[in-house]
Order: structure tokens, then C-alpha cells, then sequence
């Protein structure tokens, strides 16, 4: 199982709650299961966050694969300057 | 629309041009004469990128009128190389990576070139504040004095 | 754990780590490199945009008859010429060319191209704009008080729960952090909590923005200008023109600087609305007061920090409050900011919440590392204030809660192996931070941390028929990259730098790349270049295993030549690349390496600078005398432009913590809109800025490569301001740390005894 942890913003849209655990293999299935769990994140899960797993941040890369005991911390889309 | 008609010398050869009377030399230069190696960074004098010669000062020619380059001796980084041999600054800032997006380059060269016709010897206080004209964002001007002394070095040496 | 690694080669290379001379210099030092404003075409008008002399008005009318009258004007456009776009792009398309309102003086409502600049010129001055001027709000703290005028009356704070009712000018707020501060806080033997406050500084760029655009009768279009990410600019061009993006060729010019103001839009849209209306190329360029008034500067800011610790150094709370003005649209980087803000630390109670807040000023763009720098200068700041209250070395406090592999950082992840503690430690040992400071002098530390990125990138890497190599990228080169670049390839082919040329490529020539910012040409176009060599030289074996009659995995490529791979393999000359090459046509056809992907495994990274300074006391006026950079590159490519992009950044950051700001009067108007009076170091300002590069390999990457370009913007801030502090015995909560602000503090300091 993965624990996924949400940031702050996204809580409202997930009922309050920001832990969660479920089984994932790839960082696309744990977009796909949030979404279909509290579809009034969709918009944003698929537009305006980055991924970190284990620490390390993805921008996007939905395939990448996830070690089953995997942290993934939902965060703000990044950006640069 | 009244046009000045002017004669004048650019880089050691003849040429003409005709400009409205409230042209800048920087204009003339860019658009008349498709000398596009000098730059405009602000237009008011501030920032050296225009930078050229005028019978032998360095001046920013945004602050010069084209219908002033009459009868005058200009330079601008067009000239600076010797065919397709570089002047030993040009060299040396290559080597010593002195710039980075390089649209200062111009104008720091022709200025770092009138200084070392002058004092062939500046110290480092001497170099940065000969070239306290001339605005540079990338670099922080480290990399740029070392090739101005680095040069200055060689080409007493030579 | 997971992680991407890729790591291949940290050691034994032959040409990445020294130092060549970059291979499009040349162009550069005699003039010939071609920037924005360097291009021209048939027939091409010249274009001008009226802007706003107001900083909030509704826009009544706009009448163009007269100008459009005047011989010598081709076309006129305004927002009625772009029609309406997605939600991605809404605020780009009003920052653009105003609608109904103009949010800040200098905000652009129209445009005109005529047959030459005094044509234009005259022209502007023909259009009547009627104009319903609102009350302006400027200031962050002013911005937020409950009475502020509104710069959007739609606006309602996003990330509040419930919805706020009424709207306000804050248009979002953020929280990040863990563990319970008040417990924290409550363990604490000594809290110092401060506020600041700091003003806008821009990015700075010499080339101010320009542009060449060319609309042809058919519905295709090319453009030239100067950006940081020409296939953003395409992509955001042809929805704002409502054109198909295949139809759309971009073509980056050399760049004269971005620092992150160059990844956004203005003149682009207008030139070709322009170009599309006139029938002709248009050619625009901006003043530098219009950069100034209407091109993204950093946000200005009114934060407050607050920091336990135990009487032996240890951090048990932080806590950070920052209210970030951001123009007249909202952005993210109150958010990247309150990300930032404890990153360098690792907290069990850590908490800090920003505010976007508008107000009528241009729109804020990225500036190197964008966010991290202002809320660096609060908390390294109370950093050092605490160090000294317990009288303990500032690096030694700093190491004692240094964020370490396996903490939670403040903004939410746990780190992986990160380099912070290296870097401190190679500060302390660094010559600058033993020598003993000169008499009234004051000396500094800080520490910053940023992101870095990777991204969506494509390589194109061709062998020509003389063995020569040529790499297409799509990333702008702003600093340098083309050298690094061929010496990757150069590097993983085993040939010589000078075999090896880099371009960038046009928008209709290589597949989609992200902008040249957030710290990842080199690292992204990297990956892709090793891949895209890689592959060529399978390629290449697997020729030379024909040609041998030997199976492929018995060819090896060593020194630039495929040679077999043992004596059992076979005894046959090594063929070279340009042995291959020359063939190539018998062989199979031409020989290249492509790859395309979105980088991703690009590590965080850490700076840590000192700063010796002198302080006037008589005019307030900072002087640098010694500055030192400690920055974690991963693996240095090509360590001059490593070093440049430190002591650059390194630069812009004393800049904008002594001189630089933005001044507004009452009447909302930008006061100093000029390099006189908005006031960039020069070289008489600065010392020689040591540069020292350790080198932690970064696993995201073959060479160990991580980004530098943003990080050293991020520390010097606070670092001045820590020198200020040494020197004076006063804190100054204010940036820019100008003389009159500087004075105050000693005077108001002496008074207060």
C-alpha cells in the first residue's frame, strides 16, 4: 500500500481529509483513484500539482512506477524562473 | 519630412547616410546602416551597451545625434577585429568566459579597448570604475576585469 | 525507496569538467550574434503600443478613427481583435491588451504598426481613450486592509474554507507544514519573531523585449523575438491568434538576459495580431520604461517569521506569515515562497502560510528562484539573530538543523539525499570565512535552497558525412549551454569538442521543449544528448558488425571508433565515426540519435555565501568587499559558466538587497522606471566574487548534473543583511537596504540607546 499525503490547498476538495492508503503502481493510478474518490479534484489533479515520491519531485510522468511502500506527497505545480 | 544628409567615416571606411534630424547615431547605425552590433538597452545613456567611438572617446551614441557623425571618425564593434584576427580583449574574454547571454559584449569591449590605448596598466579599481558605464546582469563583472587585466597584462608583455 | 537512477560516470571524464571555449562566442564578441531587435524583413512596419498613463481605470471608449486616418498606418488593434481563450490562458490574453479595465499604468490597450517609429509614434498620440480612472492601491499592507480598493471585484480568496463572502485582493491563500508549532513553541527557551518587508526588484535584462512577426495571407506565420522558451511562445501565440500551432514558427533569437521575465508574453500576440491585420512583418520593441512599467518584476512582500530554540540551538518551532503583491493578476509564488521558506531546515513543528495579493501594478513574472529569495531574507535573518543570542557560530546553528536526508521538509516531502550540510561545511572551511574581517567591517552568513527542474525535452543529434557532429536542441541558450551541451556529447561519443556544434532549433524543427528556466537546460537537454549518443552509437556498432560479419554484442565503441570487442571477435581496424559516416549511405542511410522525454530526477539544491561589507555611517551607503559563494552543482560540466551562473546570480541578489526597488507615488505611477534611478550594480559596486563549487552527484542524472542557474539568487539577501547587522549592530528589516533606510535604522537605534 502507498500512503498518499495531500498539501494543505487541496483538503477542501477531499472532504478535509489529506492521508491516505491504498494500493497504486504507478503515480497515474493514484491520480485516478483520488479522482474517482472525490471528483471535485480532478481539475486539479490533472492541472495545477507536482508529484514527489520518496522525496524526489515529478512535474507530470504519470507511468512512473511506485515501490509498494512508496510516500506520495501531492504538492503545487512547480515552477521556475 | 526634412532629411540631413550626412558624410562621415565608419570603422576607417567612408560612408553616407540620410537621417531625420532628431535620429539617434545608435538609430542610424541599427537601422540605416545595418550595424546591428550595437545595442539599445535603455536609450537614455544609463546602461553603455550602445557604446561606440567617436573620434577616439567612447560615448553611448544614443546620446549622440547621426546628423553629430558629420566629418567624425566612428568605430563600433564591427571593426574591432582585424579581418579574422580578434583583438586580444575579444580573445581573452572568450577565454575567460566574461559573458554569458553576451548583449553587454559590445559595449564592454569597445569601452575596455579605449581604456587600455589610455593606461596600457589599470589596476582593478582603475578597470571597474573605467567600466562603472557599462551594465552587465549575467556575469557580475568578476570573470569581465580578469580579461580587461589579463589582456592588459599580454599586451604589455607584446 | 524509489528514484530515478541514472547515474553512469562521475569520474575519469575526458572533456566534460574543463574548461573549452564555448562554440558560438565568437559571433557574440564581434557583433555578429543576432538578438531580438537584430532582425528585419520586406516591407516591414514598425509597431508601438499605447499603455495605460493610469494605474486603474475602466476603459469607456477607445476611438481609433483619427489614428487610423493618418498616412503612413496600416493597422490598429485592440482587444476586440483576440477573441476569447481558455481558462489556462485568461489572464495572459488581459495582461496582453486590457479589456474594460487597465490595472496598472502601463497596462497595454492598443497597438499600431505603421510605415516607421515617428509614424507610430504620432499615431498613439491620435487615439482617444476615455477613461474612468478608479481609486489604485500599491502597497502589499494597504492591498490587504478591508476598505483597499479592489483590482478585481470577482476576486475571492481561493484555499480559505469556507469561500470567503466578500471579494478582496488577496486571490489565494497557502499552507504548508507539519507537527504543532504552538507545542513547539511552548518547548522553547528563547522566540524571536520579526517582521520585513521588501520591495519589487526586476529581473534586470539588458535587451529589453522584441520581436519580428510575419503573417502570411494563408494563415501561416513566423516570428523571431527574444524568450526564454520560443515553443511556449508559440503555443500560447496561436491560441491568443486563434490559429492551429503547426501553422505558427517560432524561432528564438540569441537572448540578452531573462532571469525568468523572459517566459511570458507581451509584444508576441501583439505584433502578429498586428502583422495578421497590416498584411506585412511587424517589427516592435520595447522601451526600457515600458520594461520597467509593464514587464514582470518580483513581487514585493510584508512577511512575519517567528523561531523557537532550546537555549542549546535546536529549533523546535517555526512559523512564517508572507504576503506577496503580485501584480495585477495572481500568480504562485506566495505559494513557491511559503514552500521555501524552513526548506533548509529539518522541524518537527514547522508552519508557514502565504497570501497572493493583487494590486495595480504589472503582473509578476518569475526572477530566479521565484519566491525563495524574499522569505530567505526573513528566516535567515531571525536565523542570525538567534545564533547570536546564544552566542553560537552562525554555520555551526545552521549545521545543528540542517535538513538531512530522511527529514520532512517544511514544504512536505521527505528528502532523499540532499547536499546542505556539504555546503555549509565547505563554507566554514573556505579561506573568506577564517580570514579576519577588516576593522568596521561587518561579515555575513545565509543559506537558501531552490527547486530545480527538469522537463519536456527533445534531441536531435546528426553525424555528418565527415564524422563532424551536430546537436538540435530546443532550450535557448541564455548562458552558455550550447558549450556544455557539445562537450556531453563530445564526452559520450568519445570525439573531440571541436567535432561538435550545438544550435537551437526552431519551433517547426524539433519536437516540444520547456522554457530555458527553472535551473534545467543543462541538466534535461543533458539526459536527452547521452541518450540520443547512445543510441547513434548502437547504430554505428551494429553497422560495423555488418561490415565485419560479427555479431553486434561483440563490437564496442571506445575513443570515438567502433572496434571489435576481443581478439576471439575478430582482428579488424577500429572504424571511426567519420569512417561510418563516410559509408553511412551504403549502410543504411544517415546516421543520428534522437530522444525525447520529460526529465524528470533533477535534485534540490543548496547555497551557502558570506559577505564581508562596510557600512557608511555617515550616508547609510553598503559597500561589498568580499563575497563567497558555496553552491552543490552535482557534477560541473563546464565550470566557468557553473562559476558565472553563481557569481550572476550572486550579483542580482546584492543588488536587490542594497540598491534596487521599485518606488510608486501616491498617484500609483512608477517613479524610478530607468537604470538611473533603479539602481543595478556595476562593476565599481562589486568585489571579485569567489565562486566554489562542490560537487554532490545528483542520481537523476548520467553525469550527476544538478541545475545551478536559480539557487544563488536565493541567500544574498539575507547575507547582506546578516553583514549589516556585524557592522552596524542593527537589524535592518527592510529591503532594498538603501542608504536612507540603512541611516534610519543606526540613527533610530542610537535614540533608542
Amino acid at each position: 500500500m502507498v500512503k498518499v499525503i495531500l498539501w494543505g490547498g487541496l483538503r477542501a476538495y477531499a472532504e478535509g481529509k489529506s492521508e491516505f492508503e491504498f494500493d497504486a503502481a504507478t503515480i497515474h493510478d493514484v491520480i485516478a483513484r483520488l479522482g474517482e474518490d472525490y471528483p471535485a479534484l480532478q481539475w486539479r489533479l490533472d492541472n495545477s500539482v507536482s508529484v514527489a515520491v520518496d522525496g524526489q519531485i515529478y512535474r507530470d510522468s504519470w507511468f512512473e512506477p511506485l515501490e509498494p511502500d512508496a510516500e506520495v506527497f501531492i504538492l503545487p505545480k512547480l515552477a521556475g524562473g | 519630412m526634412t532629411s540631413v544628409h550626412v558624410t562621415t567615416t565608419i570603422n576607417g571606411d567612408p560612408a553616407e547616410f540620410l537621417c531625420r534630424p532628431e535620429e539617434t547615431l545608435l538609430d542610424v547605425l541599427r537601422d540605416r546602416l545595418g550595424l546591428t552590433g550595437t545595442k539599445e538597452g535603455c536609450g537614455s545613456g544609463d546602461c553603455g551597451a550602445c557604446s561606440v567611438m567617436v573620434d577616439g572617446r567612447v560615448v553611448c551614441s544614443c546620446l549622440v545625434l547621426g546628423a553629430e557623425a558629420e566629418g567624425r571618425e566612428i568605430g563600433t564593434i564591427e571593426g574591432m577585429a582585424e579581418g579574422d584576427e580578434l583583438h586580444p580583449l575579444q580573445q581573452k574574454f572568450l577565454e575567460h568566459a566574461a559573458l554569458q547571454c553576451g548583449i553587454c559584449t559590445p559595449g564592454f569591449l569597445i569601452a575596455a579597448r579605449a581604456l587600455l590605448e589610455k593606461n596600457p596598466d589599470p589596476t582593478e579599481t582603475e578597470v571597474r570604475y573605467w567600466l562603472a558605464g557599462n551594465l552587465c546582469r549575467c556575469t557580475g563583472y568578476d570573470k569581465i576585469i580578469r580579461a580587461v587585466l589579463d589582456t592588459a597584462a599580454e599586451m604589455r608583455a607584446s | 525507496m524509489s528514484g530515478i537512477d541514472r547515474l553512469s560516470k562521475t569520474s575519469d571524464f575526458k572533456v566534460v569538467g574543463t574548461r573549452p571555449i564555448r562554440p558560438d562566442g565568437i559571433e557574440k564578441v564581434t557583433g555578429r550574434a543576432r538578438f531580438g531587435a537584430d532582425a528585419v524583413a520586406p516591407g516591414m512596419l514598425i509597431g508601438l503600443v499605447l499603455r495605460s498613463p493610469h494605474p486603474h481605470a475602466r476603459i469607456v471608449s477607445i476611438d481609433t478613427a483619427e489614428a487610423e486616418a493618418l498616412q503612413g498606418v496600416k493597422a490598429i488593434v485592440t482587444a476586440s481583435d483576440f477573441g476569447e481563450v481558455s481558462q489556462l490562458h485568461h489572464d495572459t490574453l488581459r495582461n496582453v491588451m486590457a479589456r474594460d479595465k487597465v490595472l496598472y499604468e502601463g497596462h497595454a490597450l492598443a497597438a499600431v504598426a505603421a510605415i516607421d517609429k515617428a509614424v507610430a509614434k504620432q499615431a498613439l498620440k491620435l487615439i482617444k481613450v476615455d477613461y474612468e480612472v478608479l481609486p489604485h492601491v500599491t502597497d502589499v499592507e494597504k492591498a490587504i486592509e478591508p476598505d483597499a480598493p479592489l483590482v478585481n471585484e470577482n476576486l475571492f480568496t481561493d484555499g480559505i474554507d469556507p469561500k470567503p463572502d466578500k471579494p478582496s485582493n488577496i486571490a489565494a491563500r497557502s499552507q504548508f507544514g507539519h507537527g504543532d508549532v504552538e507545542e513547539g513553541f511552548a518547548k522553547a527557551d528563547l522566540i524571536i519573531e520579526k517582521s520585513f518587508k521588501t520591495e519589487a526588484a526586476h529581473q534586470g535584462y539588458i535587451e529589453p523585449h522584441a520581436c519580428l512577426a510575419s503573417f502570411n495571407s494563408d494563415g501561416s506565420a513566423e516570428l523571431w523575438g527574444c524568450t526564454q522558451g520560443h515553443y511556449l511562445v508559440r503555443d500560447t501565440c496561436a491560441e491568443l491568434l486563434g490559429i492551429d500551432v503547426s501553422r505558427l514558427r517560432v524561432t528564438a533569437s540569441e537572448i540578452g538576459g531573462g532571469f525568468g521575465g523572459k517566459t511570458v508574453v507581451y509584444l508576441e500576440p501583439v505584433a502578429l495580431a498586428l502583422s495578421r491585420k497590416a498584411g506585412h512583418p511587424v517589427k516592435m520593441t520595447m522601451s526600457r520604461a515600458d520594461v520597467f512599467k509593464a514587464t514582470g518584476p518580483t513581487a514585493s512582500s510584508s512577511m512575519r517569521v517567528k523561531i523557537g530554540i532550546t537555549k542549546e540551538g535546536r529549533i523546535t518551532a517555526a512559523d512564517a506569515e508572507l504576503y506577496y503583491q503580485t501584480g495585477a493578476y495572481a500568480g504562485i509564488f506566495s505559494q513557491l515562497g511559503a514552500m521555501c521558506a524552513f526548506a533548509c531546515y529539518g522541524l518537527e513543528n514547522v508552519r508557514s502560510v502565504g497570501y497572493e495579493v493583487l494590486a495595480n501594478r504589472p503582473m509578476q513574472a518569475a526572477y530566479r528562484a521565484p519566491g525563495a529569495p524574499i522569505i530567505a531574507f526573513a528566516v535567515e535573518s531571525i536565523v542570525d539573530e538567534l545564533a547570536r543570542a546564544i552566542d553560537m557560530d552562525p554555520l555551526d546553528f545552521r549545521l545543528k538543523n540542517a535538513a538531512k536526508k530522511g527529514d520532512r521538509a517544511s514544504y512536505g516531502p521527505v528528502y532523499p539525499e540532499i547536499g546542505l550540510v556539504q555546503a555549509l561545511q565547505a563554507a566554514k572551511e573556505h579561506p573568506h570565512y577564517s580570514a579576519p574581517a577588516a576593522a568596521n567591517s561587518g561579515r555575513g552568513v545565509a543559506a537558501g535552497f531552490w527547486f530545480n527542474f527538469g522537463g519536456l525535452t527533445c534531441i536531435s543529434l546528426n553525424v555528418n558525412i565527415d564524422g563532424t557532429v551536430t546537436v538540435s536542441s530546443g532550450r535557448p541558450d541564455i548562458g552558455g549551454s550550447r558549450a556544455s551541451m557539445c562537450q556531453i556529447a563530445a564526452e559520450e561519443l568519445g570525439v573531440p569538442y571541436d567535432n561538435v556544434r550545438a544550435i537551437i532549433a526552431d519551433t517547426s524543427s524539433l519536437g516540444f521543449n520547456d522554457t530555458t528556466d527553472g535551473s534545467r537546460t543543462t541538466f534535461a537537454n543533458g539526459i536527452a544528448i547521452i541518450e540520443a549518443a547512445r543510441s547513434a552509437i548502437a547504430d554505428m556498432c551494429a553497422r560495423a558488425a555488418k561490415i565485419w560479419s560479427i555479431p553486434e554484442d561483440a563490437v564496442v565503441w571506445e575513443n570515438g571508433a567502433a572496434r571489435p570487442s576481443g581478439a576471439n571477435a575478430g582482428d579488424f581496424e577500429p572504424m571511426t565515426i567519420a569512417d561510418l559516416a563516410g559509408s553511412a549511405h551504403k549502410t543504411g542511410g544517415p546516421i543520428a540519435g534522437h530522444h525525447e522525454v520529460n526529465a524528470e530526477g533533477a535534485g534540490v539544491s543548496f547555497s551557502v555565501h558570506i559577505a564581508d561589507v562596510d557600512v557608511d555611517q555617515e550616508t547609510g551607503r553598503v559597500s561589498v568587499s568580499r563575497y563567497t559563494v558555496v553552491q552543490d552543482a552535482g557534477k560541473a560540466i563546464h565550470p566557468d559558466y557553473v562559476e558565472g551562473q553563481y557569481q550572476g546570480g550572486a550579483a542580482q541578489g546584492i543588488g536587490w538587497a542594497i540598491n534596487e526597488g521599485y518606488f510608486y507615488g501616491e498617484d500609483g505611477k512608477l517613479q524610478n522606471p530607468g537604470f538611473l534611478d533603479y539602481r543595478m550594480p556595476v562593476a565599481s559596486d562589486l568585489p571579485m566574487i569567489d565562486a566554489k563549487i562542490i560537487e554532490i552527484p545528483n542520481k537523476g542524472h548520467p553525469y550527476g548534473v544538478r541545475g545551478v542557474g536559480e539557487t544563488a539568487i536565493v541567500p544574498p539577501l539575507a547575507t547582506i543583511g546578516n553583514a549589516v547587522r556585524s557592522a552596524t549592530g542593527v537589524r535592518v528589516p527592510e529591503v532594498p537596504m538603501a542608504p536612507p533606510v540603512v541611516l534610519q535604522a543606526i540613527e533610530g537605534a542610537k535614540e533608542s540607546g
